[in-house]
């Protein structure tokens, strides 16, 4: 069901729905989309890894590791433990490696560890208060210099109004319309039906939409990312 | 169609996942529903909006450490990982032998033969004059649990000793063999000793001893040097115990460098900031550096050192709690205020830079990435260039030159990436970073219009990492036409 990033079907709504897959980083969960991120070439170092080669672990990492990283954040947005996490998704998986069957994409495999991961890390964490007009900067690691201000504010923004969103329906909000995973896939990642994750995108986009009915100034920060 | 149904085809729709039949579907449903139009027309600009605000990803300093840590907490579970039924059917078996064993001891009994003793080691490879108690060695002499090595200037010698440890020695050198195959205990007298020490079982011990200092381990890579009063233990992986000869006992982590006694730093040594410090290999490694100081004294420095080292270590936690807490400039202000007293602690004599080595270039680090995150670009690709030239172990300067490098890419200073990239390549010619280096130099040699360079990386690349990351991209550089 799941595409390849690059691979799109003919569009008969060019006009509502031109296709997103180049805008942004939708369904590429690899760092980079080359060709170790084909399936027969993470197949093949799934295989490697299954027989503990160090270099085969490595490349899975490194070739993962970004989208890992991005699911995470989205999921938990800025937080301080977040390579603590991103490194439990990556030894969980590495341990669990055995049991991958290759039925699935090793990514969508490693995807459904992460948000099991960063679920129960959501769980044990104390609930936090959040307000939208919060003024006190958010905590971005590293971010680059040519990240402009309003990238940056945009970001934040982002980050507050997922917050604000109860965590099951966040992860299927998260998984389908910012990661771009389909229904059926977001379903088996969270271990729920198809239709239970309509009902969780369909709240979480009433909630944004709602916020945006608000606040039009968060509706012309939002969609300002997607300018080119 | 349901407005609902046709609302839960928006994201579909956009990423071209819809057939035929549920395109008409929906578009028929939108023609004829204004609320649903007005909301796909909002939602077709919030998906790219929203998916355009994404995280940056971790850098390649966040990676590599990440992929440490993992590698750290996987270590005993890779080892072991077998499926339930290999571990099933390995049980079973020791079962069988087990029980058979017992019962032929029953039965014959009688006592067994003893069994020979597994080989203490054999000499894998020489370069130069080997000799073991005057007798001339070469590649596969067996060697055993006794004896004096002796190796020639600027020889090598790679042993193969136990079970699974490989051992270089670093001409001059004279080692004393001792111990046995379980329990390997070289006495190093003087010269350098590269150790790589697999994980031993519980009963198995692997040490070095030196006139200074005893290294225990159970398994890592190290390196031991002796010679001119003084001795000194590197850590590239893993940790390992330090007996020192006063009955102290120390850990040395990944990347840390003890040197015993402590050597006394030159006063006038300090120019600028800590980061001009000299580099750790010309200082621990203890051929040319100055005479230990008498004991008094070495007590004195032993006490300013271990305050130093202090201090550094204290910093370099302080500076991370900040940066965690996204507060950039106060890190800044505590490794600065370190960096004063380090070098205060030098310039009065009273500890040398090679006892706080490990730790102050943390502090570099820490400071090149904040300067990197406040936007302080030159800044930090200078101190990732300074880290670069003298870090150690050469994977962390590899580390600091490829993140020189990435930053200088996002400057669109290509050819000093090139040259940063070739460096880190050239430090840790197999290091982590090695397959992005090679592929970072290879795409700026290309980006610069050094075709005949950039296809020779290339092919180098493909030669090590043929189902690597770039694979496609260097056999397409390799290949030619060159774009």
């Amino acid at each position: 069901m799941r595409t390849e990033p690059g691979s799109v079907r003919a569009n008969f709504l060019p006009n509502l729905f031109p296709l997103l897959v180049h805008h942004g980083n939708v369904r590429v969960i690899s760092g980079s989309p080359s060709s170790a991120t084909t399936r027969g070439a993470v197949a093949a170092l799934v295989d490697r890894a299954r027989h503990n080669d160090d270099a085969a672990f490595r490349e899975l990492f490194q070739a993962h590791v970004t989208g890992v990283h991005r699911i995470v954040y989205r999921l938990v947005g800025p937080v301080p433990d977040l390579d603590d996490l991103v490194q439990t998704v990556f030894v969980e998986a590495f341990r669990s490696l055995p049991a991958f069957r290759g039925e699935a994409l090793f990514s969508t495999w490693l995807a459904r560890i992460a948000v099991r991961v960063t679920m129960h890390a959501v769980r044990r964490r104390a609930p936090r208060a959040v307000v939208l007009d919060e003024d006190s900067a958010p905590y971005h690691d590293h971010a680059g210099p040519e990240r402009t201000v309003a990238a940056r504010e945009g970001l934040a923004i982002l980050d507050r109004l997922l917050a604000e969103l109860r965590p099951k329906r966040r992860a299927a909000f998260v998984l389908h319309v910012l990661e771009g995973y389909s229904m059926e896939e977001v379903g088996a990642i969270l271990n729920a039906t198809p239709a239970a994750i309509k009902v969780r995108v369909h709240d979480a986009r009433r909630f944004i939409e709602k916020r945006c009915r608000r606040d039009p100034h968060l509706y012309e920060v939002l969609t300002a990312g997607g300018v080119p | 169609m349901k407005c609902a149904e046709a609302e839960a085809l928006f994201v579909d729709a956009g990423d071209g996942r819809l057939d035929l039949t549920q395109q008409m579907l929906l578009a028929g449903h939108l023609d004829g529903c204004a609320g649903c139009r007005e909301r796909a027309v909002s939602w077709r600009r919030l998906v790219p909006g929203m998916r355009a605000f994404a995280p940056e990803g971790p850098d390649a300093m966040r990676i590599r450490r990440m992929q440490i840590e993992i590698e750290r907490r996987l270590a005993p579970a890779v080892r072991g990982a077998h499926t339930t039924r290999e571990r099933w059917v390995r049980w079973s078996a020791a079962l069988v032998v087990a029980s058979a064993a017992a019962l032929a001891l029953l039965w014959i009994r009688r006592p067994q033969a003893p069994g020979a003793p597994a080989p203490y080691g054999v000499v894998a490879r020489v370069d130069g004059d080997l000799s073991l108690d005057g007798r001339r060695l070469g590649a596969a002499s067996p060697l055993t649990g006794d004896g004096r090595l002796v190796l020639a200037a600027s020889g090598r010698a790679d042993l193969s000793l136990g079970r699974s440890a490989q051992v270089r020695l670093v001409g001059p050198a004279r080692v004393g063999l001792g111990g046995t195959a379980r329990a390997i205990a070289l006495r190093l007298e003087s010269g350098q000793v590269d150790a790589e020490v697999a994980h031993r079982a519980p009963d198995e011990t692997f040490a070095v001893i030196t006139p200074d200092l005893r290294v225990e381990v159970r398994g890592t890579r190290f390196s031991v040097g002796a010679g001119s009063g003084k001795s000194w233990v590197r850590v590239d992986e893993g940790r390992v115990e330090v007996a020192l000869a006063g009955g102290e006992r120390r850990l040395v982590s990944t990347g840390e460098t003890l040197a015993w006694p402590p050597p006394v730093a030159p006063p006038a040594e300090s120019t600028g900031a800590s980061n001009a410090a000299p580099a750790p290999e010309d200082s621990p490694a203890p051929e040319d550096s100055p005479a230990p100081a008498g004991e008094p004294s070495r007590r004195g420095a032993s006490s300013a050192c271990s305050d130093a080292r202090r201090l550094c270590e204290s910093t370099a936690l302080a500076a991370r709690d900040s940066m965690r807490a996204g507060d950039r400039e106060r890190a800044l202000r505590q490794l600065g205020a370190a960096a004063s007293d380090l070098r205060a602690a030098r310039a009065g004599n009273a500890c040398g830079r090679a006892a706080v080595a490990a730790c102050e270039d943390e502090l570099g680090y820490l400071r090149a990435e904040a300067l990197r995150g406040e936007g302080r670009i030159d800044q930090a690709i200078a101190a990732y260039r300074r880290l670069g030239g003298r870090a150690q172990p050469p994977a962390m300067r590899q580390n600091a030159l490829y993140a020189a490098a990435e930053l200088e890419v996002r400057r669109g200073r290509t050819a000093r990436a090139r040259a940063d990239y070739e460096h880190a390549l050239a430090v840790a010619p197999r290091g982590a970073l090695a397959g992005e280096a090679m592929l970072g130099a290879m795409n700026s040699a290309a980006a610069l219009g050094d075709h005949a360079g950039a296809a020779s990386l290339a092919r180098r690349y493909l030669a090590s990492f043929p189902a690597g990351l770039g694979a496609a991209r260097a056999r397409r550089i390799a290949d030619g036409p060159h774009p």
